[in-house]
């Protein structure tokens, strides 16, 4: 299980990767993939630094989201996206809209044959994915003296 | 046609004293021999023990009969609320969207059912300005909130935007097989 400093590494590692071909708006699919991706590091680092999430007001030790034991509410979930998904929305709920867009495209994609237009993909990337890495850096970044950051000329 | 049964009338009535009396003439013929009397009592007990197994048999097989209509009765029961709550939260989405979202037009709500798991999943086709996909999002957050602490079911909430786009239907009906069509159901 990966640590506060490996998840902030690879979403650090996935950032500048981003950066590289973002400008050309020639792989807009990718772009936000690896924003998806990017923000399941930060919130899996979040997860980890928080040690207690809140899962339906009850408190939970965990410090990944697949620790978070689901077998009350559903008999098997063919994806791990769902806890982390349900942590998110209740543990933070500034960004969990945010989060959920980016899910949303990554489970989307597929039924628009991977094809993105560029003011669609800025409102997931420039907008969504940047909110989370400012939330990120306001909520956890000071504290652990770490900053992220997006540049997307 | 000549009623076969009418010569063989009187012998009836002696047939069944016949069978009537069966046992106790065995028994009392069997004093002659302890033997043949424990012989008799053995029979009479694995008579009786038979007889017991098939009440046993019969009542296991009512009770099996019961046990599986309860079954069903749940399953049955489970299958409705599953069916009801996708419903009802396709008629909420739809509702609260046509009221206070004006400028989303929501084409239909497909959904995949997992009655196994219990899981939801709902995808909603929308033809809107991209922006307000994410308005969206955070009503499918709500709702998906509500359902879990008030229903106790995880269900997940998706959108998907027509605007210049052009819809793979193959992966669509694959992953969403079912298809509730609102635009339809206007018309009708």
């Amino acid at each position: 299980m990966s640590d506060f400093i490996q998840h902030i590494s690879h979403a650090k590692h996935n950032i500048d990767f981003l950066e590289t071909f973002y400008p050309t708006y020639k792989s807009n699919d990718w772009a936000i993939t690896v924003s998806f991706y990017s923000a399941v590091h930060i919130i899996e680092a979040c997860i980890y630094k928080k040690e207690k999430i809140n899962f339906k007001g009850e408190e939970k030790s965990i410090r990944h989201s697949d620790q978070l034991n689901l077998s009350a509410y559903v008999k098997e979930i063919k994806t791990h996206h769902v806890r982390r998904n349900l942590i998110v929305e209740e543990n933070f709920k500034e960004i969990a809209y945010l989060f959920s867009s980016l899910y949303n495209e990554s489970i989307t994609a597929r039924y628009k044959s991977y094809s993105y237009e560029k003011f669609k993909t800025d409102i997931i990337v420039k907008t969504a994915f940047n909110e989370i890495i400012k939330w990120f850096d306001k909520e956890f970044g000071k504290e652990s003296q770490i900053k992220l950051t997006l540049n997307l000329k | 046609m000549k009623n076969r049964i009418i010569p063989y009338q009187n012998q009836i009535p002696n047939i069944a004293e016949d069978f009537s009396s069966f046992i106790p003439y065995t028994l009392q013929n069997a004093f002659s021999s302890p033997v043949i009397l424990l012989e008799n009592y053995i029979e009479l007990f694995r008579q009786k023990e038979i007889e017991k197994a098939i009440e046993v048999k019969r009542a296991r097989e009512k009770g099996y009969e019961d046990a599986i209509g309860r079954i069903l009765e749940n399953i049955t029961k489970e299958i409705n609320d599953y069916m009801e709550l996708i419903t009802r939260i396709t008629d909420f989405v739809y509702e609260k969207v046509t009221k206070d979202f004006k400028d989303i037009k929501i084409i239909e709500a497909r959904t995949n059912l997992y009655f196994g798991t219990k899981f939801i999943r709902v995808l909603f086709i929308v033809e809107t300005e991209y922006e307000r996909e994410l308005e969206l999002i955070k009503l499918f957050n709500e709702i998906k909130s509500i359902v879990l602490n008030k229903k106790n079911v995880i269900s997940e909430i998706f959108v998907l935007n027509k605007k210049d786009t052009e819809i793979d239907n193959f992966s669509l009906e694959a992953d969403y097989p079912f298809i509730r069509n609102f635009q339809k159901d206007k018309a009708d």
